[in-house]
This record gives structure tokens, C-alpha cells and sequence, in this order.
């Protein structure tokens, strides 16, 4: 499948691009794309306990109580931010 | 099983994780239990069936030699050659291939009758696997660059400035544990809560037929039609479960090598 069949929103896991873990030597490129997404779990699951963990201990400390939605929110953002980065740009 | 029932006197108890404690001779931390002897066997079932497999190789392969011929295709192409890559897979294919075959041999004792039992329920195990995978990837990345390198190596380059810290903490977090925890827990999970789901339906089965009345015992057909249906559902998790455990061993082995990011 070429990238013009295909359309720009499954481009994300293109077999042409430098991803990360990939031999740039080689002509086909990156792993295969399901790796990736199976990975991807591992940092969405990094960025709700790095961020929401830490959220939930100050609320219970300070007595808040609006900080744990905040820092779930936030540590998803950030891991979908990274994923995108890591995988969804080309970068070379 | 069914004395448990005939104790407890009426009503139906579910199966649950004690079902899957089945010391066979002692017990406590020290007993020789079911799935230790199935890891036994399986290594000597993939051991059997590759020398088997391979003893007379010849340019026209017998039907074993051919089987066995695919299934090492598969993971070398399949999955090698795709994650690492031509120029450095040698190396780690005998580890990959050991990883696929064992994994496959243990998630299909499942469902094999009298065996029954995927030693891969057992949380030890995939985290057995696991952590080997995990010293692997970490000796091979500090290997290649070093402790400080590596450590360095772990944020992709090219993020703004602001948010190195966060994202270099993140990957921390991923790398040194989301990433191995996922991948035992997923083995472990998926093979726990399929044949959990088994052993309801042949429980929730024998249950209305032997220990109901009436109309009661026609609905047994019920369960009994979804233990085969869920039985042939199993036998594709247990593929895939495999399969995926190799890739992103794979993956991760893949991602120390490589000089960039």
C-alpha cells in the first residue's frame, strides 16, 4: 500500500519513515506497525501513573481534591504527545 | 471439584484463582505444582519436535521438517527481520524463536484435554520471561552506548526545550517499567482470563445438568455451546498472544540497537 492509497490519517506507521528501533539501511524501513501500536500502551499506561501518582499523593496531602483528574488529564496529554512525537513525525 | 459443591450444599460457586493452585506433591512456597511440570514438558516437547523436525534435513524437507521450516520462517521473516532488521537479527533469533515456540507450546496446553492448563496463568512465568527480556534489552543498549548514553538516548531528539524534563521522565517510567510489567501482565492476563472463561462454562455446564432440576438442565446446553465456541476463540489468543510477546521482545531489542534517537 502507497502512502497516496492510503490517506494522510493512516500515514502514522509508514513503512518509508525512520522509526525509532527501525534500520535506516534498510529499504522497507521501521518495524512493523503493530509493534508500535502495542508499545503505545505501555506509554499511555506511563503517563497516567508518572503523572496521575503523584497527583493523587498531594491531593490526599493538601486536601484538594480537583488535583487527581488534572494530573490524569495531563500525563495523558503528555503520553500522547510523546507517542505522536515518536512515531507520528518524521524527524530525519 | 464437584465435592466442593456437594460441601458447600446448594447454589453454584464460581470458579475463581484458587482453581489455579494445583500443587502435586507438597505444598506452600515449596510445592511441585502443575505448571512447573508442564514447563518441563513443553521444553521437551519444542526440543523433541525440532530435533525430530530437523534430523534428516534435506533440499525436498519431510512434512516435520517442513512444519518446522515454517514456523522458524515465520519468526525469522516475520518477525525479525522486520523489527531488527537483516544485518544484526542473527544474534537474537535463537532467543526469538525459543520465546515463540515455548510461549505457543504453553498457551496451547490450555486447551489440549487432560493437560489443560496454560502455564502462562501463572503470573511467574511470563515474568520469568520478562525479565530476561528486560536484561537483555538493557545490557544491549548500555553495551552499544553506554550507561550515560543510553540514559541520554532514551528522549527522542528534536522535542522544545520546555518539556525534555517531563517527556525524559515519562520515558524513564516506560522503559524501565510500564514496558516489562505490560508486557508479563498482557501474557499472564490474557491466558488467566481466557481459561478462567473456560472453566466457567464447563463449571456453569456440569452445574445445571447434574445439580438443577426440571427445565434447568436443558439450559445447560447453553454453556456447554459457548465452552467449544469460546474453546476455538482460545486457540486464536493463544497465537496471537504468542506472536505478540516475540514482536515486542523484538521491538524492544530492536530499539537498543539502533544508533538514532
Amino acid at each position: 500500500m502507497s502512502a497516496a492509497t492510503v490517506g494522510p490519517a493512516m500515514q502514522i506507521p509508514q513503512r518509508d519513515r525512520a522509526v525509532p528501533g527501525g534500520d535506516p539501511s534498510r529499504p522497507d524501513g521501521g518495524p512493523l506497525p503493530e509493534s508500535v501500536a502495542w508499545n503505545a500502551t505501555s506509554y499511555l499506561l506511563s503517563g497516567l501513573l508518572g503523572l496521575g501518582l503523584p497527583a493523587w499523593t498531594l491531593d490526599r496531602w493538601l486536601g484538594w481534591g480537583w488535583l487527581t483528574p488534572v494530573g490524569l488529564l495531563a500525563g495523558m496529554a503528555a503520553a500522547l504527545y510523546l507517542i505522536w512525537f515518536r512515531y507520528g513525525t518524521d524527524r530525519s | 471439584m464437584s465435592t466442593v459443591l456437594a460441601a458447600a450444599g446448594e447454589g453454584f460457586t464460581p470458579p475463581g484463582v484458587e482453581d489455579f493452585w494445583q500443587p502435586l506433591v507438597g505444598d506452600g512456597a515449596f510445592a511441585l505444582t502443575r505448571p512447573m511440570v508442564l514447563i518441563v514438558i513443553s521444553t521437551a516437547v519444542v526440543a523433541g519436535a525440532l530435533l525430530l523436525g530437523t534430523r534428516r534435513l534435506s533440499v525436498v524437507p519431510s512434512k516435520g521438517q517442513a512444519v518446522v521450516e515454517a514456523g522458524y520462517s515465520f519468526v525469522r521473516n516475520g518477525i525479525a527481520r522486520d523489527m531488527i532488521g537483516e544485518k544484526e537479527m542473527r544474534p537474537y533469533l535463537p532467543l526469538l524463536f525459543s520465546l515463540f515456540t515455548l510461549i505457543l507450546v504453553n498457551n496451547l496446553f490450555g486447551i489440549i484435554p487432560v493437560v489443560q492448563y496454560p502455564t502462562m496463568s501463572r503470573v511467574a512465568f511470563p515474568v520469568a520471561l520478562t525479565l530476561f527480556v528486560f536484561v537483555l534489552y538493557l545490557a544491549i543498549g548500555v553495551q552499544r552506548k553506554g550507561v550515560a548514553g543510553y540514559i541520554k538516548g532514551l528522549v527522542p531528539s528534536g522535542l522544545p526545550k520546555a518539556i525534555v524534563p517531563l517527556m525524559f521522565f515519562l520515558e524513564l517510567l516506560t522503559f524501565f517499567f510500564t514496558r516489562p510489567v505490560t508486557l508479563a501482565l498482557r501474557l499472564f492476563g490474557n491466558m488467566f482470563a481466557g481459561h478462567m472463561l473456560l472453566l466457567l462454562m464447563a463449571l456453569g455446564a456440569e452445574y445445571l445438568l447434574l445439580d438443577s432440576e426440571g427445565f434447568l438442565r436443558v439450559l445447560s446446553v447453553a454453556p456447554f455451546v459457548m465452552f467449544f465456541v469460546l474453546t476455538g476463540f482460545e486457540i486464536l489468543i493463544e497465537f496471537l498472544q504468542a506472536y505478540i510477546f516475540t514482536m515486542l521482545a523484538a521491538f524492544y531489542i530492536a530499539g537498543s540497537l539502533a544508533d538514532e534517537h
